[in-house]
């Protein structure tokens, strides 16, 4: 099951831009995680100037897959 | 695919016939595959 | 014709365009996104990649990384070479490869956001029959940047918001000559200046409609 996961066309890792506007979003992924652990992710996302909605969608659904499916490759 | 002396560095072309194959130049044991150079994939991105 | 610039922002500019025609303002809006060339990764000759991303993979992510480059030194065949080189660590974990580790055959380019994250490199570690082993990932590439342009690829689009609003003002209303007032709001992806990108879409417009005339005069 798993393996399965790694093989399809989930990312594995975030992705380079918003897939609707094209604006890079991957430089503040990883600020982003840090941060929405003690602080609401909407004042986050406002701070590191994400303003429309394509481009916080994808910070905010990303699920980060790479590790889970190391061990399986 | 032929093989390498790992002394004298000369090509060796080993057949089947007999055992123990040697390099006939030197008498050196050790021969090495030759494998061909590093691959390089070309990929577009997009 | 008149421009008056609302807000400007680094990556960002907001400006009134008056007494233009909107066919204008779309044909000026359409040159922006398809027409003014940058450069973007085009091809990637991989010589490693024990990753777990796949190479076509990892090639579109360096695609879309946008590069800066002083464009003036380009025209449309040259070629600007990138090489990547990271492994994992010896220790079991990971390193996580950015755009920064780029390394770029001309100093003019390089990538405009640094911490892109490209791929993460892990190290795992297994123990098989008593013996510790550890085993790495690599990736050894090299990228070619080439000048292209929106219509051809996204990647080499250099805006990311490209529009414009009509103002619906009593004056406007009142002209008769169809000529109206728009907002242009243009954001850019880092890789190009915004007020080169306006400036840059604005010259290609004259260029062509130039090259009409040419035409229309080698008619007659």
């Amino acid at each position: 099951m798993q393996e399965r996961i790694g093989k399809s066309l989930i990312g594995k890792m975030i992705p380079v831009r918003c897939f609707t506007c094209g604006r890079v979003i991957s430089d503040v992924w990883e600020e982003y995680r840090e941060r929405i652990k003690n602080e609401d992710p909407g004042k986050v996302l406002d701070d590191l100037g994400i303003k429309r909605y394509c481009c916080r969608r994808m910070l905010l659904t990303h699920v980060e897959l790479i590790d889970e499916i190391a061990p399986y490759e | 695919m032929g093989y390498y002396c790992l002394r004298c560095k000369r090509s060796v072309e080993i057949t089947n016939e007999h055992q123990g194959a040697r390099c006939p130049y030197c008498g050196f044991r050790a021969l090495r595959k030759e494998r061909p150079e590093e691959v390089v994939k070309k990929v577009k991105a997009e | 014709m008149e421009v008056k610039i609302i807000d400007q922002r680094e990556n960002e500019v907001k400006f009134v365009f008056s007494g233009v025609n909107v066919r204008f303002a779309n044909a000026l809006r359409r040159a922006m996104i398809a027409e003014v060339p940058k450069l973007a990764i085009d091809e990637v000759n991989i010589h490693e990649n024990t990753s777990l991303l796949y190479d076509e993979q990892l090639a579109l992510r360096l695609a879309l990384i946008p590069l800066k480059a002083d464009l003036g030194d380009y025209s449309v065949d040259d070629r600007s070479t990138l090489t990547l080189k990271a492994i994992s660590p010896e220790r079991a974990g990971y390193t996580m490869v950015y755009s920064k580790e780029l390394i770029s055959s001309d100093s003019g380019v390089k990538a405009a956001f640094e911490n892109i994250p490209i791929v993460k490199l892990i190290a795992t570690e297994r123990e098989i029959a008593g013996v510790r082993t550890i085993a790495r990932q690599t990736i050894a590439l090299e990228a070619i940047a080439r000048l292209g342009t929106g219509k051809e690829h996204a990647k080499w689009q250099p805006v990311t918001t490209c529009g414009y609003k009509i103002m619906s003002s009593e004056e406007a209303r009142s002209d008769l000559s169809n000529k109206k007032s728009v907002t242009f709001t243009v954001e850019g992806d880092g890789s190009v200046p915004v007020d080169e990108i306006v400036t840059e879409a604005a010259r290609i417009m004259r260029k062509k409609c130039e090259s009409m005339v040419d035409g229309v005069k080698s008619i007659k």
